[in-house]
């Protein structure tokens, strides 16, 4: 199974907003012979154009390859590390986990108080991030400042993991499961103008697509995301916004976008017509780069397609092989049969 | 770094309260060409060594094997396990790995729902046993086949040197096996006086079981236990812990015997080994149980501090463990108490 290597070493793989370097890089290595035009531009969107000489409509496969994570604000005099969240993280989710910061992965965790020393009130209460410290072991701000600096990025540290047959554990699904179907795609032999965009900083509000989109201009978007499946006991039906193992999630409205009626209607009549499973995202919430694609210049007509993973933003993110490619398969036919001059 | 290969083999072995004979064969191995005698007291599941001095006073090293566990207490429909633990802060789970000790080990993982569906004043309230899940990627019908209800569930291991420490999970308590087994090894080529017993006592985190039973049944002239304590750290000061590095704590309380105690610091000072006193009214750890045995047996307690108790990523400082190591061997090397008090072996 090539995608599983693939997936693995994009979730491995350092890239907290603003920092995607090492996700380009190994996107970069995969997909070289296979394009025909590479480049980064100044936001960190890594840009890859094939078949553009072909005259026929463009199309713009995009998913961005950065991480919810944490960045090193300051140190303390005993050694500490204090922390600023980057991206969406529940505050709940911190104490107590492994991370690693900056370029060299200095190792550290953070820290948590010991519940025979909890008072009361501390029990039953959660400390928000601003209350927590990162421990590298260091024994002064001197030896600390040594091995890291105010400013570096600091994500989970974490290691892909198969979980069962169909199920694999990780963080980052959101969204190197886009970059690793892009890749997959970018890899077969579509006669169709492709300009894929691999884009930065969306976490932070979206702001790499912002720009990636305004040099190579698709006609039509497809963003290819990994995104929610809150599929608990303890959430009600309505609002699970998706299920894992129920196949690619086909966004109609969320918080930042109304995709293409026209488009996505085809998209559906081609799922059903080949079995595909799929699923509608449920709730109106969160935000997608094919918001800011849409608004490039004269306007572009946008799909949102995702991978289901449960615990996004989290360091134990799990999704279903079978939904990651029912998705690529799902996005191939349809390049195929609308874009491939296979109308029917 | 080899010195700290045993401690990390040790701390991933996984060996909840009642499952500790999981280290058994790894103790065994390390003390067996260094003791007269190891066999496992089979009605505590605890595991026991004995090694000859030269008179006929005795001696027991203790500490507790078992490491801090959850339990599953149900199987949903939807694939998820519901669990529960009286020693663990709930509040550390959320992105946790774990291992469900079922018909075979398996990998879980805790997730939460995400942030983007957090509502308003629901961040704040913090995640308890009711509402949080082991996910092990399995369906119902598959985890059936592994898991039943009252399987044990682990924090998963995961050794590393960070800094100038070591983490891993269950450094509560194998930093007092592991120092047990250093002090044994260390004693081959020494002459010594008192008899040693190593015990290596089961259910320390729920009823003190192998402790009691142990010495029950052993009946030492005194006894020493290792255990671990707290180090300062972020929101734990000096007023409820200890520097790392800066030394083994003996504890000076209204349990353990203050004859033993002091005799312990008198070695300290003389050998100039750096130590703390942890104060208190009792220890809650085997020295308070082990003192009750029989017509009570004289206890004193050393720990060496520790980070982040009872969570996956409990730290130490290897010098607090050389120190504690070297402080008890210097004190059975010295020790030459005539006559013999309890005197069963």
């Amino acid at each position: 199974m090539e995608s599983i290597e693939l997936i693995k070493k994009l979730s491995n793989a350092f890239g907290v907003s603003g920092s995607e370097d090492e996700v380009i890089d190994i996107i970069k290595k995969e997909i070289s012979g296979f394009v025909d035009h590479l480049e980064v531009d100044n936001l960190k969107n890594l840009i890859a154009l094939k078949n553009l000489d072909l005259p026929k409509e463009k199309i713009m496969l995009n998913a961005h390859m950065d991480e919810v994570g944490l960045l090193v604000k300051g140190i303390t005099e005993k050694g500490y590390i204090k922390f600023l969240k980057v991206g969406g993280i529940d505050d709940r989710l911190l104490p107590g986990k492994r991370v690693l910061i900056g370029k060299n992965r200095v190792e550290g965790v953070i820290s948590t108080k010991p519940i025979h020393l909890q008072k009361e009130l501390e029990r039953n209460s959660s400390e928000t991030y601003d209350r927590l410290v990162i421990d590298i072991g260091a024994k002064s701000k001197e030896e600390a400042s040594k091995l890291i600096n105010v400013g570096d990025p600091i994500m989970f540290d974490t290691e892909f993991e198969q979980l069962s047959s169909r199920r694999y554990s990780g963080k980052a699904f959101d969204d190197r499961l886009g970059c690793a179907i892009i890749t997959d795609i970018l890899k077969e032999d579509l006669k169709v103008p492709i300009i894929a965009m691999f884009s930065s900083q969306e976490e932070v509000g979206l702001r790499g697509a912002t720009v990636g989109a305004f040099k190579y201009m698709g006609d039509i978007s497809i963003t290819i995301e990994g995104t929610i499946s809150a599929d608990f006991p303890d959430v009600r039906d309505s609002e699970k916004c998706s299920s894992l193992g129920n196949g690619p999630v086909i966004t109609i409205k969320d918080g930042s976008v109304i995709t293409d009626h026209d488009l996505r209607n085809k998209l559906v009549h081609l799922a059903e017509k080949l079995k595909i499973p799929y699923q509608f995202k449920q709730v109106v919430a969160g935000g997608t780069d094919s918001s800011r694609i849409q608004l490039t210049k004269g306007g572009v007509r946008v799909l949102v397609v995702a991978v289901p993973v449960r615990y996004i933003h989290s360091p134990v993110s799990v999704f279903d092989i079978e939904d990651y490619n029912a998705t690529k398969k799902l996005i191939i036919e349809f390049i195929k049969n609308y874009f491939g001059g296979k109308h029917d | 770094m080899d010195e700290n290969s045993l401690i990390k083999t040790l701390s991933s072995v996984y060996a909840p309260s009642g499952m500790e004979n999981t280290l058994f064969d790894v103790i065994t191995k390390e003390l067996k060409d260094y003791v007269d005698d190891i066999f496992v007291h089979e009605k505590s599941n605890s595991l026991i060594c004995y090694k000859k001095g030269s008179g006929k006073f005795s001696l027991m090293l203790e500490a507790h094997v078992d490491e801090v566990f959850m339990v599953v207490t149900d199987i949903l429909k939807e694939g998820l396990l519901k669990f529960y633990s009286n020693s663990i802060d709930p509040k550390i789970l959320p992105g946790s790995k774990v291992v469900v000790h079922g018909k075979e080990p398996i990998t879980g993982v805790i997730g939460i729902k995400p942030y983007h569906l957090v509502k308003k004043g629901e961040e704040n309230r913090p995640y308890n046993f009711d509402n949080l899940y082991i996910d092990c990627g399995l369906g119902f019908e598959e985890l059936r086949k592994i898991i039943s209800v009252g399987d044990y569930v682990t924090f998963k291991a995961d050794f590393k040197k960070i800094g100038n420490y070591c983490v891993n999970k269950s450094l509560d308590n194998r930093l007092g096996v592991y120092a047990i087994i250093e002090i044994l090894q260390r004693l081959k080529k020494i002459m010594h006086d008192v008899n040693i017993y190593g015990v290596f006592a089961s259910q320390e985190e729920f009823t003190s079981l192998g402790a009691i039973t142990s010495t029950f049944s052993i009946l030492p002239d005194l006894a020493i236990v290792f255990d671990v304590t707290f180090a300062t750290q972020n929101e734990v000061s000096n007023d409820d812990g200890f520097e790392l590095g800066s030394g083994p704590a003996i504890y000076v309380g209204v349990s353990g015997n203050r004859d033993v105690v002091n005799e312990l610091i008198e070695t300290a000072t003389k050998y100039g080994i750096p130590f703390n006193r942890e104060v208190g009214i009792l220890s809650h750890t085997d020295a308070d149980k082990i003192e009750l045995v029989r017509s009570g047996i004289p206890v004193a307690l050393v720990s060496i501090p520790v980070r982040y108790m009872h969570t996956p990523n409990e730290m130490f400082d290897l010098a607090d463990f050389n120190r504690t190591v070297n402080l008890i061997k210097i004190f059975i090397e010295n020790y030459k108490k005539p006559g013999d008090l309890n005197g069963e072996y």
